[in-house]
């Protein structure tokens, strides 16, 4: 994908995201219930795009994610950042085509965000009970949507080219013909 | 790497410079406001038909409780009246001007922070309708929070439960003075009341109107429970607010010509 493009549909899809989380979701369920659509995209940003591309991304639906929160303008992107480091390193460790993979991809992925996150929002001291409670059920809900949020993106932003449907792994796999 | 440091810096230097944020923020709110209002009206709409027509439930009992509670109010309004006309008569002796009722205006909440972890709205009133960065936000039961950011015709409200909101407060029945904090969750904290004041849980806190954000005299809620432990030189005093934010449609925003 070119860089222009890539960076056009990250951001039409990330306003959307933020849309659907805050004003659709927002005012039917608990805040512990909603998915952090944004985070599934920067997932597969790390296990689907090349390292420097992806990382721009990520930095961007970060900042789309700080922008629309009207606070502060660097947390998400950040975190978002870090967590787009961190697995973009073990993509080539792990089969994201499962579902289980995905979901506890996702999950950890969520609470690693939440935590760089609110560091930089609050400083350590308000990761307490409470906090931890929202961050694990958030993750929880965002897992259980991230098979379908990855298939989603792979079917919008790679199209029907078989070829490119599959993760670094599969493709590793294809060509050298063995599992890792 | 470079993204990395990238993002600290931003973090560091919009908390310093919250303008920056602002006007980002501004003009993004700008561009889904439509959508917030449109979806907004689909969801409330489908609330009252579910609520109204199909889910009846307990209605007749609840209707009953409610008339009791109507007749206790309309008691308590008439012997309200009687303090008033008192004070009005004291006042008129005393040659004290009177404040003026509260000028504001009545907006709708049309969306939440969409991370999840900002104590944060957003309204369906911005600058077109006179609202201002830094006015204050109440609601019929009590104090809301303050507008941080601004749009044509949408504005974001921190509320009291937010970790970044700040409130200057006091005790109703004794004047001990605090500052009313979020703490990111339903409940809110007041801050730096030393340990040799007398707080109980039940007292009802409001407004200083010392910051020249909040009137005087606005109710923000009660206090759930002091915690005085011994290495503190503060007591741990939880208050519970008064508004409940998950079920907020309408807010009123505070008029302040000097902002």
């Amino acid at each position: 994908m070119d860089i222009v493009r890539s960076t056009l549909i990250v951001i039409i899809l990330g306003l959307i995201c933020a849309f659907i989380q805050g004003a659709l979701l927002g005012q039917i369920m608990h805040v512990s219930f909603i998915p952090n659509f944004l985070l599934i995209i920067v997932v597969y940003l790390a296990f689907f795009e090349s390292s420097s591309l992806g990382a721009f991304l990520a930095f961007v639906a970060g900042l789309i994610l700080d922008i629309t929160s009207g606070v502060l303008l660097g947390p998400w992107a950040t975190s978002f950042v870090v967590v787009f480091a961190v697995f973009s390193v073990l993509s080539q460790r792990i089969f994201v085509e499962s579902f289980l993979a995905a979901f506890l991809s996702v999950f950890f992925a969520s609470l690693m965000a939440s935590g760089v996150c609110l560091s930089l929002f609050y400083g350590f001291q308000v990761i307490g009970p409470a906090t931890l409670k929202i961050s694990v059920m958030q993750g929880f809900v965002s897992g259980l949507l991230a098979p379908i949020g990855l298939g989603f993106l792979r079917h919008v932003l790679r199209g029907s080219d078989n070829s490119q449907m599959s993760s670094l792994l599969h493709v590793g796999i294809r060509q050298t013909g063995k599992r890792l | 790497m470079l993204l990395f440091f990238v993002g600290l810096f931003l973090t560091a230097y919009s908390s310093r410079n919250p303008e920056t944020t602002r006007i980002g923020s501004a003009i993004i709110n700008q561009i889904l406001f439509p959508f917030q209002t449109a979806s907004t009206v689909v969801i409330r709409t489908t609330s009252h038909v579910w609520n109204g027509y199909i889910a009846l439930i307990e209605v007749r009992k609840e209707n009953r409780q409610l008339e009791r509670e109507v007749s206790l109010l309309r008691s308590e309004v008439i012997s309200l009246n009687e303090m008033q006309q008192e004070n009005d008569e004291l006042r008129q002796t005393l040659n004290m001007k009177e404040e003026s009722a509260l000028d504001g205006i009545v907006a709708t909440v049309i969306g939440v922070d969409p991370s999840g972890w900002v104590q944060a709205i957003s309204v369906d009133k911005g600058s077109m309708s006179g609202v201002r960065v830094g006015m204050a936000v109440t609601h019929a039961g009590g104090g809301v929070g303050q507008v941080t950011s601004v749009s044509l015709n949408s504005s974001r409200v921190l509320l009291l439960t937010d970790h970044g909101s700040g409130v200057d407060a006091l005790i109703q029945r004794n004047r001990v003075r605090g500052v009313l904090g979020g703490r990111g969750g339903v409940d809110c904290e007041l801050k730096f009341v030393e340990k040799e004041e007398d707080v109980i849980p039940g007292d009802v806190v409001v407004t200083s109107g010392l910051d020249m954000v909040y009137p005087k005299g606005v109710y923000i809620g009660k206090v759930k429970s002091v915690n005085q432990r011994t290495d503190d030189l503060f007591q741990r005093i939880v208050v519970e607010p008064a508004v409940d934010f998950s079920r907020l449609e309408t807010v009123l925003i505070i008029i302040k010509e000097d902002l």
